[in-house]
């Protein structure tokens, strides 16, 4: 499967456009950090799913996601 | 406590031994197809101060010289990612020419440890396919067992802790991949070596037992580290140079590392390892016995074509020394820098080219000040001085005010620039009350105007493997919790007060802010403008007094947010001395030892490591207690103490 039919496959998993660039945004903002979501630091991924958690998506789209976002990320 | 050292004849590896490591290894064939990701961790609650302009403009030597060493045995697939500089790279994300990590190595100072226990967790995500997972680094060194078990579910930890220098890493990679099978993963070549017990040949190791239950894991500790007598055996620093990702806010790595000629803009200062070792013996300083009492030293040959080679392929004109205590042999200096004063590049002085930075002892530069001019010849352009306090009242290192006037008037004479690094403690008073130096402010002021270009001031508090741990753990100093919240491993920063018997901590750390507003303010800075055609050191004056006042700007709210805290308590402080979260035993007698750190007993039955000898366990036992017997009474004895191979 090519990489833009990946992603649309994902935008339609996402049930829509506005909700993947809503997860793209959490995606792109999240980075290391420690405190709210346990005592040591985290690392952006888990960052990541627990905003993203928190936004309502579930642990399958979030999975997904993460899966497939590095095919049209910058190099 | 100190980290024990090797019997006095026992300390250096074999002349040759670190070249012939490397040429076994580039021998084993698949070495090359091993992908291996060299993370730097780093943490940035530690990026305040002053500190905040150096951290992320030198590449450090550490992780470099990883570098440099994995390509001289062979290995073709290595990447070095600096937190500093992309911070959100993740392991199980990582790919090297489309291929996941086979082996994973953390370095991280305490300072940074949380991030690399980050990177570790991650890694795991990988599941079965997760790589090899090796931690390093100030923090490896000194408290190996906090690398396991890192949670949050059970096993989740580093395979193994590397306690020495890159020939223990050289050594362990030796012992994992020259028997191992075709197909057959890094990792599972480590598993068959560990349960094997072949891992215990190798000293400067820990790792988990196989012997003990997961639910009560055991570290084994392989011993003390030979170290590298001729610093030249180490490869020119290049390779490493050429492995660094570049910065970016990315969870993978970039299809390249960072251009040769981008290094240089990215890397503007070089790390480079001159000397190792300090003569002096401070309470404080865990120093002295990481490098087992011994003196360091490269070739003035091979040290003056490090820079040279550096500052050709990659365009850094800065160089800091990392030495300990640069000016701690007279000869080595006189050497050093006269190499360094004849060398050229392209028929002009490369001491024109460069500018060296170092770190001394004020009484030791006093004492040898006669070789400043030859010094600055050789392209001298800073020390950073660890005075830690003038009056000598905390720490006599032979330091005094008229020494640090005398030394700082012949410093500016000669151009290179004076560098201040104090110590406030629970003792000193901020100002002084009969007119002396004993007060933090004061001394600050002092050392403005007699010439210095730089302050910085930390907060003793005791360090992991020195002297002045276990008293200050006994009487209950070293802060446990703050607010019921854990006191976070990055403010052991010195930055920060994590350790005082003080009745009102929270001043202490009001104090230290003051005592850089004395040093970096507006009005020093116009001091310093106004003095700044008196030649270069006036520039870098007021080069560093604007660095040290963003610093000061950054670092206020958040030091001000700590000292709050302080403030509102409660504070709770270690009640002694603890049990360790995991204990540690002797690979070869099996009995639980203290490392860098004194715990209580924990063990009621020392565990033989598995895979060993007989022979070999009964010797350590003899070893320990001299009784040709002890074999037998394995299982009755629990003690502390190390025995060093």
């Amino acid at each position: 499967m090519s990489a833009m039919t990946r992603k649309q496959a994902l935008i339609a998993a996402l049930r829509g456009q506005e909700r993947f660039a809503r997860l793209q945004a959490v995606y792109e903002s999240a980075r290391p950090r420690r405190g709210r979501w346990g005592p040591g630091i985290l690392t952006a991924d888990e960052v990541f799913r627990h905003k993203a958690k928190d936004d309502g998506f579930s642990d399958e789209a979030i999975a997904m996601f993460i899966d497939n976002i590095d095919l049209w990320s910058k190099p | 406590m100190e980290l024990p050292r090797r019997d006095r004849g026992d300390v250096y590896l074999q002349d040759g031994a670190f070249r012939e490591k490397i040429a076994a290894l580039r021998r084993i064939a698949p070495v090359s197809d091993v992908t291996i990701g060299i993370f730097y961790a780093f943490d940035f609650r530690t990026h305040m101060l002053p500190f905040w302009y150096a951290d992320r403009r030198m590449a450090p030597a550490s992780v470099r010289l990883l570098g440099d060493v994995l390509h001289a045995a062979g290995f073709v697939h290595v990447r070095i990612v600096l937190q500093q500089w992309s911070p959100r790279v993740l392991p199980d994300r990582m790919r090297l020419d489309g291929r996941p990590l086979d082996i994973l190595m953390v370095s991280a100072m305490q300072v940074h440890a949380e991030r690399a226990y980050a990177l570790v967790r991650d890694a795991y995500r990988m599941g079965d396919a997760r790589p090899l997972v090796l931690a390093g680094g100030p923090k490896a060194v000194y408290e190996p067992t906090d690398f396991f078990e890192l949670g949050p579910e059970p096993g989740v930890g580093a395979d193994c802790v590397v306690t020495g220098e890159v020939f223990v890493l050289l050594d362990l990679l030796y012992t994992i991949l020259v028997g191992r099978h075709a197909g057959e993963t890094p990792r599972e070549a480590y598993e068959k070596a560990r349960l094997a017990g072949a891992l215990a040949k190798v000293p400067g190791l820990v790792y988990l037992s196989p012997d003990a239950s997961p639910q009560a894991p055991v570290a084994v500790n392989t011993g003390v580290q030979r170290l590298l007598r001729d610093l030249d055996e180490l490869p020119l620093p290049d390779a490493g140079y050429r492995m660094l990702e570049p910065p970016h806010r990315r969870r993978t790595a970039s299809a390249k590392p960072a251009a040769p000629e981008r290094v240089g803009r990215l890397s503007t200062i070089a790390s480079v390892i001159a000397t190792q070792g300090c003569r002096f013996n401070c309470a404080y300083c865990p120093i002295p016995s990481v490098n087992q009492r011994t003196w360091r030293h490269k070739s003035p040959k091979r040290f003056a074509a490090e820079i040279a080679h550096i500052h050709e392929q990659f365009g850094i004109a800065d160089f800091f020394g990392t030495d300990d205590n640069f000016f701690n042999d007279r000869q080595t200096v006189i050497d050093l820098m006269t190499e360094l004063a004849r060398t050229r590049i392209a028929g002009k002085p490369l001491s024109a080219r460069i500018r060296f930075y170092t770190e001394a002892t004020e009484f030791d530069v006093y004492k040898n000040r006669d070789l400043l001019p030859l010094a600055r010849a050789g392209g001298l352009a800073a020390i950073w001085f660890g005075i830690e306090d003038i009056t000598a009242a905390l720490v006599n290192k032979g330091q005094s005010a008229g020494k640090t006037a005398e030394l700082f008037a012949m410093l500016q004479a000669l151009e290179i620039e004076p560098m201040t690094m104090m110590i406030h403690s629970d003792t000193q008073p901020l100002q002084s009350r009969n007119g002396d130096l004993s007060g933090l402010l004061d001394q600050a002021r002092y050392l403005f105007d007699r010439g210095a270009v730089s302050y910085q001031c930390t907060y003793l508090g005791p360090a992991v493997g020195t002297r002045d741990f276990e008293p200050a753990a006994r009487v209950g100093t070293i802060f446990k919790q703050v607010g019921h919240k854990d006191v976070p491993q990055a403010f052991q920063d010195g930055n920060h007060v994590v350790a005082s018997k003080h009745a009102r901590p929270w001043r202490q750390q009001i104090n230290l802010l003051r005592a850089y507003a004395a040093f970096y303010n507006p009005w020093n800075t116009v001091r310093a403008f106004l003095k700044m055609r008196g030649g270069s050191l006036g520039r870098k004056r007021l080069l560093f007094q604007c660095i040290g006042q963003i610093g000061l700007a950054m670092s206020i709210p958040r030091l001000l947010a700590w000292a709050r805290q302080l403030k509102r308590g409660p504070i709770e402080a270690y009640p002694g001395l603890q049990a360790a979260r995991i204990p540690m035993i002797d690979a070869i007698s099996g009995e639980e030892i203290n490392w860098a750190i004194e715990h209580v007993p924990s063990l009621s039955h020392p565990s033989r490591p598995s895979g060993l000898p007989t022979e070999c366990y009964i010797h350590g036992h003899l070893l320990a207690h001299g009784r040709r017997d002890a074999h037998r009474q394995a299982g009755a004895v629990v003690a502390t103490g190390m025995v060093s191979r």
